[in-house]
């Protein structure tokens, strides 16, 4: 009986239950909007990083990081194919690609540049790394290619990098003497950050190989793996396969600027919905003390006809839920309205700059921010109600009934 | 034994600093089944007599009111609530309707506030409605009624619950005077079948003439509590001072 007096109210002053619900309606949609908008664009961000360089989880030589500035070579890992076996069999993972990092100088004959070189496999680096050739201009690296090079946008305009004019990569092999072999550029990479386009350099691994006297080494497997929620526990399930002669990073712990970065995000957009709901909720409580102190005769009559109090708070309180509901619930599919629509048409591309590449965002709602949202919007409403309400509740029975 | 008696009633309001009194220690006994007028000059405390029978509001300590018997003074907020939605029916000079129930709601309402199975509430509320002349009009809401028939919605309201009294603070003051002769019809007819108490205020001479009891008021006591033969002569006095 409460709810059905509640309902009618709210439709009974449609100009002020709309203000009201406008007021949450926009909360809901603008907080959920621009969650999805920085969230795609974290997401994107983390994506490329797993999904072009770095990768979810990378399996190292123990020892490797501590050292990898001097002797990154040193802590190599012998290619085994019952090691490979492991790896693919722990559960979550999707596929694994062997590599080699290493720093070598790369000349065109009249000038040179150091620059970081990651040696790849063609045949099996899809499998780890999906978008490792999504800014790609130029042709991917094939399982035949012994020569073939990508080079960074910046790194290939400071060299002056032309096709058919070849390069010579200098680099100090394992056992501690330089070495020097020829390269073919086969394409550009941008789309990556432009301190990393000054040095990136990408080789098929059996170049790396013969170069730096590794043949049958690598020095780090890419690990990609198919629930990314599942980071921390695939990565202590590798640990736990692997033992002490490895060690298993994952990209937060690779990357923890990045994971700063995502972190912040979302420390920056419950901070801004925060403030879009108590806006909106002040908006509640004003109106709601509007319609109290107009209906005042009414809560007279309620309180006459035997509401007890309690009775009293609850209606006003259920008044505001109910606006709540329907204002969240509108606010919500708006938002997954206009995110449904924005995904199908593939997202959106944001530039960098001219040229300075581009990256696609693809708005993203975890599912727990609509249910935050809504839920705490409700709750809110309510809370906000209390004060209006207990002063209803608190009227007088006789000086209620006789204001006019 | 009386249906309500009250000994010493006391009230006094305080507006600012100073204390207004309203009630001098009103005496006064109403048996079940009567007919009883309040009148008196404006400000002879008739509507703050009404809202302390009517539990809306409390005495001053020290008197004593009891209903069927039982001491009602002093009692809580809750209880008091629970007690006017039990034994008391009000109607009002302006009819107090809720404007977004229709008058089928609105009449069945105190018995759904306290939790009335609606077996039998529903045949309860029509034959109340056809008594009161309401049957056509069920599913309206107050605002489509004229104000005769939205005081026959109150009474309906009122009557509802099966109360041990009825409190009408001036009921036909709003109303003209074809309509108050109706409704005052229709409560002697409810007085007459079903034996409701009535409990009236009224400045109107009309009504006191068809009292059955007058109780006359003038600042703040009962003048005299005797037969309506009687009060006609009182009545036009006391309007005549004031
Ligand atoms: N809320 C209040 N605060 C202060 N004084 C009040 C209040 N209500 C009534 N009074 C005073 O109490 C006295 C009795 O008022 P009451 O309303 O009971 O008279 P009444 O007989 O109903 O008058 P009327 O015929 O005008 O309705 C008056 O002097 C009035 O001014
Ligand atoms: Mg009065």
């Amino acid at each position: 009986m409460l709810l059905r007096l509640a309902m009618r109210n709210v439709f009974r002053a449609r100009a002020r239950s709309a203000i009201t619900v406008g007021a949450l309606f926009f909360g809901v949609a603008m907080s959920l909007l621009l969650s999805a908008l920085v969230m795609g664009v974290g997401e994107s961000l983390v994506a490329e990083t797993i999904e072009s360089r770095v990768g979810a989880i990378q399996v190292h030589r123990a020892g490797y990081f501590e050292k990898r500035d001097r002797q990154p070579l040193v802590f190599n890992i012998a290619r085994d194919a019952e090691l490979e076996k492991k790896l693919r069999a722990t559960p979550n993972v999707k596929g694994i690609t062997p590599r080699i990092t290493f720093s070598g100088l790369l000349t065109n004959g009249s000038r040179g540049a150091i620059s970081v070189i990651t040696a790849i496999e063609p045949e099996s680096v899809d499998a780890a790394l999906p978008r490792v050739n999504m800014y790609l201009d130029g042709t991917p690296l094939l399982p035949t290619d012994r020569n073939g090079a990508h080079v960074g946008l910046e790194l290939s305009r400071a060299l002056d990098l032309k096709p058919g004019v070849p390069l010579m990569l200098q680099a100090q092999g394992l056992g501690g003497r330089d070495n020097a072999l020829d390269l073919e550029p086969r394409g550009v990479l941008s789309g990556q950050n432009p301190l990393e386009g000054k040095r990136a350099v990408t080789v098929p691994l059996a170049f790396a190989q013969s170069l730096l006297g590794m043949e049958g080494k690598v020095t780090e497997y890419v690990v990609a793996i198919k629930d990314v929620e599942q980071l921390d526990a695939t990565s202590a399930a590798l640990k736990a396969t692997l033992g002490s002669e490895y060690e298993v990073q994952t990209w937060e712990e690779l990357r923890p600027s990045l994971r700063d970065m995502r972190l912040f995000q979302r420390v920056i957009l419950g901070g801004v919905s925060l403030v879009f709901l108590i806006i909106a909720l002040f908006g509640v409580a004003n109106t709601l003390l509007m319609s109290v102190l107009e209906r005042t005769k009414e809560i007279g009559t309620l309180l006459a006809v035997g509401m007890t109090r309690s009775m009293v708070a609850r209606l006003f309180m259920l008044e505001a839920f109910l606006q709540a509901v329907i204002g969240a619930s509108a606010g919500l599919a708006v938002a997954l309205l206009v995110v449904t629509l924005a995904r199908n048409g593939g997202g959106f591309t944001v530039s960098m700059g001219a040229g300075q590449g581009f990256f696609k965002v693809m708005p993203t709602l975890l599912p727990a921010v609509p249910f935050i949202v809504v839920i705490s919007t409700c709750l809110g409403s309510v809370l906000a109600a209390l004060s209006p309400a207990l002063r209803a509740a608190r009227m007088r029975p006789v000086e209620a009934l006789s204001s006019v | 034994m009386a249906l309500i008696s009250l000994k010493g009633i006391k009230k006094t309001y305080r507006l600012g600093q100073t204390d207004v009194p309203a009630l001098l220690g009103v005496d006064l006994e109403i048996e079940a089944g009567e007919f009883t007028v309040v009148m008196g000059p404006s400000g002879s405390g008739k509507t703050t007599l009404l809202n302390i029978i009517g539990l809306l509001d409390r005495a001053d300590p020290g008197g004593s009111f009891k209903l069927d018997g039982e001491e009602l003074a002093g009692r809580d907020f809750n209880e008091m609530a629970s007690l006017r939605n039990r034994k008391i029916g009000f109607i009002f000079q302006s009819f107090n309707l809720i404007p977004v129930l229709n008058v089928r709601e609105n009449i069945e309402f105190p018995c759904l506030l306290r939790k009335e199975d609606r077996a039998g509430l529903d045949r309860r509320v029509e034959l109340l409605a056809e008594e009161v002349g309401l049957t056509k009009v069920l599913h309206h809401r107050p605002d489509e009624l004229s104000g005769g028939q939205r005081q026959r919605v109150a009474i309906a309201r009122a009557l509802v619950t099966q109360p041990e009294i009825v409190l009408a603070d001036e009921p036909t003051a709003n109303l003209d005077s074809a309509t108050s002769e109706q409704i005052l019809q229709l409560m002697e007819r409810l007085n007459a079948s079903r034996g409701v108490t009535f409990l009236f205020s009224t400045h109107d001479p009309r009504i006191m003439k068809r009292a059955k009891r007058v109780v006359l008021m003038a600042d703040g006591k009962l003048v005299d509590g005797t037969a309506a033969a009687h009060a006609e002569t009182h009545a036009s006095s006391g309007l005549d001072h004031s």
